[in-house]
């Protein structure tokens, strides 16, 4: 669902999330507050800064594009174009285009390069894994398209691979395969699943 | 209404065909260059090719990528075809993944091993993985299938003399992998045996035969410098020659006509030039001989000895080549080449004697020194030919032709004056003149055209059309006299006599190989000859003119025979356990008709790693005899068929084999055999017949020994020490020795032989041989002389005849043995010369010992006290005392890197 904010800003919410602002929105500043995931277009104002924020973590942007999401006291933020900040207490943490930021409750803020920008996946439909780690790639998709995947057992594997337009629960299938192991469907919305793999050798 | 369901129609339809053209299948584009497979993986993935795949499951491989746009099926076939991997649509995408049914399945890899540099099959090279402990031996062709599980394959290919190579190769379905190996800088082993401690002795656990390589056989010294590959299989535990290292071979106290010969596959009826002082097979032209002393595969039969395995080479196909040099008894000249560079070669080499004035005028003083007038002659030449033609993409053809001649003769006449005076004042004037006269011709020609053809990956076929024939012929006379001058008395003892020998045959053969899937393989096929035989005789105490001339195979009637045999052989292993189960009928018609079944058993394994056992069995039978003539001292090849008095000689041979590694460098062997021989024939006739075939009797006999080798097989330092422990026995009826067993001619209870190899740098060998045999079994001549004793003086008393005592074989000649050394130089400075010198020294004979052959016996009249006494001497007949061995050859290689 795609929101346009009033100084501009193009929000493309995923299927659930919960956008609000307030009606000083750009006024002094622009702040928002997300449950969910959504992907920011920030309208360029240097002025007014964009922010969003968990109890403990600030992101302050003033012109870029970024996956935005937050479940609960989890910030995670991959930003595609021009950069953000993480700010927490102190600590002031850029995110960078292909990087990801990530704020957790009692952590400091850490950013990690990413060069396939995956967790825009939801909306973008790519899904791009160069060598990752299995847990990782599972982790990525659950996250991404709002799934709850527990994996039992199993070790982890590198993966490779390319997917675009390609439904999450065939992704997951896929990496199945590749470890040798079976994926069930746990409720009948499908949102809940569980992969089973073998052990390590 | 009705115009607008239409245009609707039309406008759905439109719509429909518009849909299904807006999905051309995408294509993506890989740049020309080589990469390493992940990396062409991610560059279609930067394109946008829907693929996974697991990093850790990609093989490191560097991949040729030719350039351009294809569908994602096309890049991914053509990316994987030489992985464990397949690729299939997934959930999402197309999947790479490993072929699951891959490492189950059976896949047969199959080829030609060859030589490099010449394109020379390699008979009998060994390939082999590692991985699973399997191999297989190329077989007389070079050729070898070997049915292994897919997936990624450790390959290691070896062979006496080469390089080894290794390489992986990944199997997906049946692949043809020709391999050519390289020439190693080291010696080759004499004898190609499995080489300690490396894993592949399991594939040499059922090859029963010992194999001679040329370039083994070359390092050996034979009479007058000739390298002969017959000379270095006498050097074998269990076999031995003739008399004193001339003449033929004996394998396990087996008469030398029942060891079957073949040169290309063809049965050869004379082994010998020179009565033996050197064989029939040019060493130039030999690729490599295996001997069989027991465990004989199924694919030989017709014979109850041991087997004789010539295989001659094809002919470098890629370079022209001459090769020309002498030793003391032959100058040899080589020339081979390809027809068509990698498709066709020929190859023909030639021998000639050349010291036939020599011999001549030596020979002529040697026995002028004796008191005698005469001279030997000797002349002797032989070719061998052969072609090889590719034929299409699985076949080969060859054609092999040998022909050789001798032609010997002797001649001695001593003449003694003795002057007797009696005590009465009687003069005696005495002439004694002894004459002996012989003269031999052998000819024999063999040819062979062979259709090779790989009809699938683990079925190979051979189509082999054969002719064999010999031509002997021989003439002797011996005369005593004793003349009286004054009285002109003449007392004459004189026997002669013609002998003959005409072989014909022909024939047409079928051998096949198919590789079974697990560990076995099949060997079977069939083979018709027909055989024309013509031996004759004549002999008789009557001068040599009176016998009438021998007639030729088309005058006369001739014995005939027709032979079909059909022979099947599994071999395989069963865990543990190696075994060989062959099979061979032989149908014979001539005089008769028999059949024969001919089964052959072989069981091996190995105790441990470095001990290995080997049992067989088989019975054997041979259709045709030979019979040693006693009439004549020299050997004969006299070639009898089985007919219904005489029934197929059948043999019976049960044998051990235990090998045992002692460290890196030493093997140790012990083997043991029994020998049960049936329906013998001999010649039991006195030294006139005309219906000779009616002289020949039946008889059995047996065999049986130990033979301890120690071997010391690679190194600097190489070579063998045997010692043979053996018996062997005949006992034929009431014409023979009275019925009462007595020993073989070559009954030789312990031989010694100790074979050594140095090698001193690159360019030098040197190579050392003593053998040791007890002495062979004789028979002195059943002869009995018919003497005037001058001291009677009634005529009717006068005559005496002097009976010899005669046990058949009874006597035994002294032991034989003697130390040959060799030097081998080469003589060019770098290996890559076009031309090549080698230089051959030795000595025949180190310390002069006189091995005798056979026995003469001479008389010499003399005057003792007034009395003319005739005086026998048993004169040892050898070969000769110290002598010396010179060779030298020169060899031209045309073309490119002429390795060697």
């Amino acid at each position: 669902m795609a929101v346009s904010l009033p100084d501009g800003t193009e929000v493309l919410l995923q299927e659930g999330a919960v956008l609000s602002y307030g009606a000083d929105y750009n006024e002094v500043d622009r702040l928002i507050d997300l449950d969910g995931q959504a992907y920011f277009q920030v309208a360029k104002n240097a002025e007014r800064p964009f922010l969003a924020n968990t109890s403990e973590a600030e992101l302050r942007v003033t012109g870029t594009a970024f996956n935005l999401r937050i479940d609960g006291e989890e910030l995670e933020v991959e930003v595609s174009e021009g950069s953000i900040e993480l700010r927490r207490k102190d600590k002031v943490v850029p995110v960078k285009a292909h990087q990801c930021g990530f704020a957790s409750p009692g952590k400091d803020c850490t950013v990690l390069t990413v060069k396939d920008l995956n967790r825009h996946a939801w909306r973008t439909g790519v899904l791009r894994f160069e060598s990752a780690a299995s847990s990782e790639v599972i982790k990525t998709i659950a996250n991404n398209y709002d799934l709850e995947v527990s994996v039992a057992d199993g070790c982890d594997f590198p993966f490779s691979g390319v997917f675009s337009d390609s439904d999450p629960v065939a992704v997951l299938e896929t990496v199945a395969l590749y470890g040798q192991g079976v994926l069930e469907v746990m409720d009948k919305d499908a949102k809940v699943f569980r992969l089973s793999l073998p052990n390590c050798e | 209404m009705v115009r607008s369901i239409v245009v609707l129609l039309v406008f759905c339809l439109g719509a429909t065909t518009l849909v299904a053209q807006t999905q051309p299948v995408k294509r993506y584009p890989l740049p020309r260059k080589m990469m390493p497979l992940e990396k062409a993986l991610i560059k279609l993935t930067e394109a946008g090719a829907p693929i996974s795949y697991r990093p850790d499951q990609l093989p490191q491989v560097a991949i040729k990528v030719p350039g351009g746009k294809k569908q994602l099926s096309a890049w991914l076939s053509f990316l994987l075809r030489d992985t464990e991997l397949i690729f299939r649509p997934g959930p999402a995408g197309f999947l790479v993944l490993p072929d699951p049914d891959l490492f189950e399945r059976e896949v047969t890899i199959h080829g030609l091993i060859t030589d490099a540099t010449s394109g020379e099959r390699l008979i009998g090279a060994a390939v082999y993985n590692p991985e699973f402990e399997k191999g297989v031996l190329a077989n007389e062709y070079g050729f070898y299938a070997l049915v292994i599980k897919g997936g990624r394959k450790q390959l290691r290919v070896s062979y006496t003399g080469y390089e080894p190579y290794e390489s992986a190769v990944v199997l997906r379905s049946d692949t043809s992998l020709n391999i050519a190996l390289k020439r190693a800088a080291d010696l080759p082993q004499i004898e190609v045996i499995a080489s300690v401690g490396e894993q592949q002795d399991d594939l040499y656990l059922t090859e029963s035969g010992i194999s001679l390589v040329q370039d083994a056989v070359d390092l050996v010294n034979g009479a007058g410098g000739e390298k002969d590959v017959v000379n270095v299989a006498r050097l074998l535990p269990g076999i031995t020659s003739g008399a004193n290292g001339v003449g033929g071979l004996i394998f396990r106290g087996s008469n030398s006509g029942h060891n079957l010969i073949m040169l290309d596959g063809v049965p050869v009826y004379n082994l010998n030039h020179a009565a033996g002082l050197f064989s029939i097979f040019n060493s130039e032209a030999i690729r490599r001989a295996d001997v069989y002393k027991d465990g004989i595969p199924a694919r030989f039969g017709g014979r109850i000895g041991g087997v004789l395995d010539v295989h001659t080479r094809d002919g470098n196909l890629y370079n022209h080549q001459v090769t020309t040099g002498t030793s003391l008894l032959a100058a040899n000249l080589t020339a081979e080449g390809p027809i068509s560079k990698g498709k066709s070669s020929y190859l023909l080499s030639g021998r000639y004697f050349w010291g036939a004035p020599l011999l001549r005028a030596f020979s002529e003083q040697e026995k002028i020194k004796k008191g005698r007038n005469g001279t030997i002659d000797y002349n002797v030449n032989d070719l061998n030919f052969k072609l090889n033609q590719q034929v299409g993409a699985k076949g080969r053809l060859y054609l092999s032709v040998y022909h050789g001649k001798d032609g010997y003769s002797n001649s001695s006449v001593q003449q003694d004056a003795v002057t007797v005076l009696t005590q009465s004042g009687t003069i005696f004037d005495y002439n004694a003149k002894q004459s002996r006269q012989e003269d031999f011709n052998w000819s024999n020609t063999v040819g062979a055209l062979r259709y090779n053809h790989e009809f699938n990956d683990r079925f190979f076929g051979n189509f082999r059309l054969s002719y064999s024939d010999m031509l002997v012929r021989a003439n002797f006379e011996r005369s005593d006299s004793l003349y009286e001058v004054i009285r002109d008395d003449l007392t004459q003892d004189i026997s002669s006599g013609r002998f003959g020998t005409d072989i014909k045959q022909v024939g047409a053969a079928f051998d096949g190989q198919l590789e079974l899937g697990g560990n076995a393989s099949l060997r079977f096929g069939s083979s018709l000859e027909f055989s024309r035989f013509l031996p004759q005789l004549r002999s008789g105490r009557v001068p040599l003119a009176s016998h009438p001339e021998l007639v030729s195979l088309e005058e006369s009637d001739v014995l005939r025979s027709t032979q079909f045999t059909s022979y099947a052989a599994l071999k395989g292993r069963v865990g543990w356990l190696h075994y060989r189960l062959g099979l061979r009928g032989q149908f014979w018609s001539s005089q008769g008709a028999f059949f024969n079944l001919s089964p052959r058993l072989l069981l091996a394994g190995s105790f441990n790693e470095s001990t290995r056992w080997r049992l067989t069995y088989e019975r054997l039978a041979q259709p045709i005899h030979l019979i040693s003539s006693t009439v004549i001292r020299l050997p004969t090849d006299f070639w009898v068929p089985a007919t219904t008095n005489l029934p197929p000689s059948t043999s019976e041979q049960s044998a051990f084999q235990l090998d045992h590694d002692l460290g890196t460098n030493w093997l140790f062997t012990a083997a043991g055999y029994y020998r049960n021989l049936r329906h013998l024939v001999e010649y039991s006739g006195g030294s006139s017949s005309a219906d000779w075939l009616n002289n020949l009797s039946s008889g059995k006999g047996f065999a049986n020994g130990i033979e301890l080798t120690l071997h010391r097989k690679e190194g600097k330092f190489s070579g063998w020490l045997n010692y043979t422990l053996a018996e062997t026995r005949r006992n034929f009826d009431e014409e023979v020795n009275a019925g009462q067993p007595y020993a073989f001619d070559y009954d030789r209870r312990h031989s010694v032989k100790l074979l050594l190899t140095l090698t001193l740098n690159r360019k030098t060998d040197l190579s050392a041989t003593w053998r040791y045999e007890t002495g062979g079994a004789y028979s002195f001549s059943r002869e009995s002389i018919i003497l005037a004793n001058p001291a009677i003086n009634n005529p009717d008393t006068q005559e005496q005849e002097i009976q010899l005592v005669d046990e058949k074989n009874g006597f035994r000649f002294p032991a034989n043995h003697r130390l040959d050394l060799n030097a081998r130089f080469l003589l060019t400075q770098r290996t890559e010369n076009k031309w090549q010198h080698t230089l051959n020294v030795g000595v025949y004979n180190l310390y002069s010992r006189h091995n005798p052959i056979f026995y003469d016996i001479r008389s010499t009249y003399l005057n003792v006290n007034n009395t003319l006494v005739k005086n026998r001497q048993f004169v040892q007949v050898f070969f000769g005392g110290i002598l010396p061995t010179l060779s030298y050859k020169m060899n031209f290689t045309g073309g490119l890197n002429p390795e060697r």
